[in-house]
């Protein structure tokens, strides 16, 4: 099964991890940047606080020369491990005290004037403070803290890896939601479609679509149902109305036949049993008559019997009782028997046949087939050479009957294969039957027929027909599902 | 509870006032005090210095001014060779934001325009007079003379075996008058004192 792509449950998906996605990740972005921000500043606030508080205990120590008092007062900075060294200079910038944080490495902090002003530094993962240390408005020196970033850097990871896991979670959330949605929308669509295909397949108009729903979907599905129902119906009036034409076509043609055959006998025993007339005027004229008389009644009983060979077909009634044909001599016949009408024509037949082209045929249906469509070369030849050409190879014959007449619209070339369908307008009378009926026998015998053409060309039709043994084909099929 | 608890804090402080004084000391600058010759020269400023930097970790309430431009008044009673570098510093220094002035008095002198006070070795004699005067005044009393602390001097400098300068400051003395002491400067001495008390 086929689906569109992208497919409504990609792009659900896509719009709801989206649609979460994108705030929560803008609102934990400038939380979480906010936040760094406050433990950075918080982190600085912090230790210039400390610094202050040891430079302010320092004051005195620095005052009175007391190193062991100043050393006590940096020992503060011993219980938070982030303050990693310390240092306070007296006024003349020499080194007064130090805390320096045990394990830790790396070379002494540079000295610092002890004019330095007061200022804190973020700088390589690191704080740095620069304090005074001052009383009653004179300053005693400077207090210099190295801190660790550490805390800011932890606390960023612990927000990257909450990202994470939000992510991961909003993301398995819009999965369901994706999920749920698609139950709601797309699954149902699929249904429907499914359905519509499993119509296509098997033109069974009788199965519905299930959705139950009463939101659009629903509305679609049960507009989809209405109209099954009206096709559904159409098609079974439209069956009953071909069916009724069928047994029309078959009753009427039946019953045609039998007045067809008492007046074929009739006129033939009128031409047979006329007494001769003495009067050569009066014998010609009488002859022209009795001769138009056959003729119309052979016309007629041509027509009587293609209609009953159509209706056979449609009843899937059409045996084939196939025996050693050859196909040449088949020709040579057919053109004999039309004598005449190539005479009227005033066309010349040219005919391209090797010495034999036998196959296991019906003799009677596959001359049916060569009369067919020597008799259309004929009304629409306009008169020009036809030519006739049999081939033969190993496992089929091929049979070619081309003119040079009016030709066919290559829009048509398909249809005159159909039922009462011609190229043409009605001027050139029959029923349009004949090329149906010569396609349903070639397909019987496990054949193909096709027309190439081009208006105003002329059109050479084309009959390939298998030469070995073969069961029947079922017939009939265009008829019944038309 | 409570007032046998008062009683033994009472008893406590009687006890400690009777030591006189915690004894403070502080560690100083000058080995070369203890080296003699001009040493004693350097002691005598070193001490001065200490006097002028106690005024920065003490503060005087306002009403110890008359005004706003009223200067600070240094006392010296008695001859010591600490006033002459104390005389130096009035001439170069501001105290409190004020110019200071330098009087030196007679032992029998009237105290109250006093801010600070430093009491010379030879004045032994008037040594209770003198405390007696300055009570009840925002006056800083300083000496620089063995047992003059215990007497109720509030800081006495004295000099350890070391020639270190040190102080010693009465927490009784502390604790009287209107004067608000650094508690980073107390701290300093007391630190130091539980060392030296036995």
């Amino acid at each position: 099964m086929r689906r569109p792509h992208p497919s409504i449950r990609g792009k659900l998906i896509a719009l709801t991890l989206l649609a979460i996605l994108a705030p929560i990740s803008c609102v934990l972005f400038i939380v979480g940047s906010n936040e760094i921000r406050d433990i950075r500043s918080d982190m600085v606030t912090s230790s210039v606080l400390i610094t202050s508080v040891v430079a302010e205990y320092a004051a005195a120590a620095l005052a009175f020369d007391s190193r062991p008092a100043a050393e006590e007062a940096l020992q503060v900075l011993a219980a938070n491990p982030r303050f990693l060294d310390a240092t306070i200079y007296d006024r003349a910038g020499r080194r007064f005290a130090a805390f320096r944080r045990p394990g830790r490495t790396g070379p002494d902090p540079p000295a610092v004037l002890a004019d330095a002003e007061p200022r804190s530094t973020l700088e390589g993962g690191r704080i740095t403070v620069v304090y005074p240390i001052a009383q009653g408005g004179e300053r005693f020196g400077t207090m210099v803290l190295h801190g660790a970033m550490a805390p800011v850097t932890s606390r960023v990871h612990a927000y990257v890896w909450g990202l994470w896991w939000l992510t991961l979670g909003i993301i398995a959330a819009s999965l369901t939601l994706a999920w749920a949605l698609e139950r709601m929308v797309s699954r149902r669509l699929l249904r429907l479609a499914d359905v519509a295909r499993q119509i296509a397949r098997g033109a069974d108009y009788s199965v519905r679509a299930s959705d139950r729903g009463h939101d659009e979907i629903g509305l679609l599905a049960e507009a989809f149902n209405n109209m099954l129902a009206e096709i559904d119906h159409r098609q079974t009036e439209a069956r009953e109305a071909i069916r009724m034409r069928d047994e029309f076509l078959s009753v009427a043609s039946h019953e045609l036949k039998t007045p067809l055959t008492s007046l074929k006998l009739r006129v033939q025993g009128l031409i047979d049993q006329a007494p001769p007339v003495a009067d050569p005027a009066e014998a010609l004229r009488l002859h022209k008559s009795f001769d138009l008389a056959e003729r119309q009644v052979r016309r007629l009983e041509k027509l009587i019997n293609s209609l009953l060979d159509v209706s056979r077909i449609a009843i899937g009634r059409f045996p084939l009782q196939c025996e050693e044909v050859d196909l040449v001599s088949m020709v040579h016949n057919v053109v004999g028997q039309f004598s005449a009408e190539i005479a009227r024509s005033g066309a010349d037949i040219l005919l391209d046949l090797p010495a034999h082209a036998r196959g296991h045929w019906d003799p009677l249906r596959l001359e049916q087939v060569v009369v067919n469509l020597l008799s259309n070369a004929l009304k629409y030849g306009a008169g020009k050479p036809i030519e006739i050409a049999v081939r033969c190879d190993d496992d089929t014959a091929f049979l070619t009957v081309r003119d040079h007449g009016i030709g066919i619209d290559a829009a048509d070339q398909r249809r005159i294969f159909e039922r009462f369908e011609r190229a043409v307008s009605l001027n050139y009378g029959g029923l349009g039957l004949g090329l149906h009926i010569a396609r349903e026998i070639v397909v019987a015998h496990h054949g193909t027929i096709h027309v190439e053409s081009e208006r105003g060309q002329g059109a050479a039709f084309v009959v390939a027909i298998p030469r070995g043994q073969r069961p029947p084909a079922e017939l009939g099929e265009a008829w019944t599902h038309a | 509870m409570r007032g046998r608890a008062g009683k033994i804090a009472r008893r406590v402080r009687r006890a400690v006032a009777s030591v006189g004084l915690v004894v403070a000391v502080v560690v100083v600058v000058t080995p070369a005090i203890a080296r003699g010759g001009g040493g004693d020269q350097l002691e005598y400023r070193v001490k001065a210095e200490f006097v002028e930097r106690f005024t920065r970790f003490i503060e005087w309430p306002p009403t110890a001014f008359a005004g706003p431009d009223s200067p600070f008044v240094l006392c010296v009673i008695g001859r010591t060779p600490v006033a002459n570098f104390l005389e130096a510093l009035a001439q170069s220094r501001r105290i409190k934001d004020r110019r200071v002035e330098l009087r030196r008095l007679q032992p029998n002198a009237d105290l109250s325009g006093c801010h600070l006070v430093f009491i010379a070795s030879d004045e032994r004699p008037w040594l209770k007079q003198i405390l007696s005067r300055a009570a009840g005044h925002p006056i800083v009393t300083v000496a620089d003379s063995e047992g003059f602390g215990r007497a109720g001097v509030l800081i006495n400098l004295v000099v350890d075996d070391q020639g270190r300068v040190r102080f010693e400051i009465s927490p009784a003395g502390a604790h009287q008058s209107a004067l608000t002491l650094n508690a980073q400067l107390l701290r300093l001495s007391q630190a130091s004192s539980t060392e030296d008390v036995p």
